[in-house]
């Protein structure tokens, strides 16, 4: 089943003349919508880093992809009741991150057939050549350990798995939520979750033992 | 059954620690990154809210200005929102796409008795 955005309709681009019409009232409006979006953004700012951190390994493009959903969210769907932004938000994150890795398999594409290029033993392998994302062996915590092992198992999922665990489970999102942000049927959901909840018992199950 | 509910909820929750304490250690550096990312997003929003021009306007001119915000408002359905569809029709090609795998019912027993207790848990 697909899950249609809704059409932006009058509310958000009438917005823009109230203040000069409406007055004081309308500007107050405006002023509480801006407080809110700015709430809003800042209470899902930094998970939004860890989950985009996790699907692309890397932390500028992390940071990259949700400050672009941010502006996106805000040029665009401010104007969405509030309760709507967080499955907005992470879908506009996950086409992001998407872009990003749709990106960089064509760079490795480009760069491995491109004559010339310095390969000293073919394409260069995607895991070795990621950023250890866990910095420096003194800061690491064992949590930290657990989620480098957990985001290593999840890299190892189909995106839509690893999106469903970590938007069910990181982020708190129900069900409905989440077929939202993903752009899936409930169903799709509950068995994209399943399978990585599956994998993670098996993975990270035996690492601790 | 009991016990694979129970393993599920246990990895569930270590996994959730782990990522909550991920979130918690965030160095400085990358929180002021994000802050400085949301405040070009809420830059953003007030070009949306607020007219850059004055409020405060002679009758006559605000007239004139209202005239000129409905043809601007009929003329942002061709601007704006010309990328909302695009968007939408984007993100509805991703979907279709995508290929999601729904044979679960059919093939993993396991998954219809999870898919049960979760639907009578109330969750989600």
């Amino acid at each position: 089943m697909r899950v249609r955005e809704e059409p932006v309709i009058g509310s958000a681009t009438l917005s823009w003349p109230m203040p000069l019409i409406g007055g004081r009232e309308a500007r107050e409006t405006a002023v509480d919508q801006e407080r809110a979006l700015e709430r809003f953004l800042a209470g899902v700012e930094k998970r939004a880093f860890r989950i985009a951190k996790l699907s692309l390994r890397d932390h500028d493009d992390a940071l990259d992809v949700v400050q672009d959903a941010m502006i996106s969210l805000a040029r665009n769907y401010s104007g969405h009741p509030e309760e709507q932004w967080r499955p907005l938000f992470y879908r506009i994150l996950r086409n992001r991150i998407t872009d990003y890795q749709r990106r960089r398999r064509v760079r490795r594409g480009v760069i491995a057939w491109w004559p010339g290029t310095a390969q000293d033993d073919g394409p260069p392998d995607p895991v070795e050549s990621a950023p250890d994302p866990s910095g420096t062996p003194d800061e690491k915590l064992e949590g930290e350990q657990l989620l480098e092992r957990i985001g290593q198992v999840l890299a190892a999922l189909s995106g839509r798995q690893r999106e469903a665990f970590m938007l069910r489970n990181f982020e708190g999102l129900d069900v409905a939520q989440t077929a939202i942000a993903m752009g899936c049927s409930e169903g799709s959901v509950k068995t994209h979750y399943f399978r990585a909840v599956q994998a993670l018992q098996q993975e990270i199950g035996e690492w601790q033992t | 059954m009991a016990d694979m509910k129970e393993r599920t909820q246990n990895i569930e929750r270590k996994s959730r620690e782990a990522f909550e304490e991920s979130v918690a250690a965030l160095d400085g550096a990358t929180r002021s990154r994000l802050a400085r990312a949301r405040e070009l997003a809420l830059t953003e929003a007030r070009r949306r809210y607020r007219p850059s021009f004055s409020t405060w306007v002679p009758i006559g001119a605000a007239a004139a200005a209202a005239v000129m915000a409905i043809a601007l408002w009929s003329g942002s359905h061709v601007g704006p929102q010309a990328a909302e569809p695009a968007l939408v029709a984007l993100e509805e090609f991703d979907i279709m796409a995508a290929g999601d795998d729904l044979d679960m019912m059919d093939e993993d027993p396991a998954f219809y008795a999870w898919a049960v207790e979760e639907t009578a848990d109330g969750v989600g």
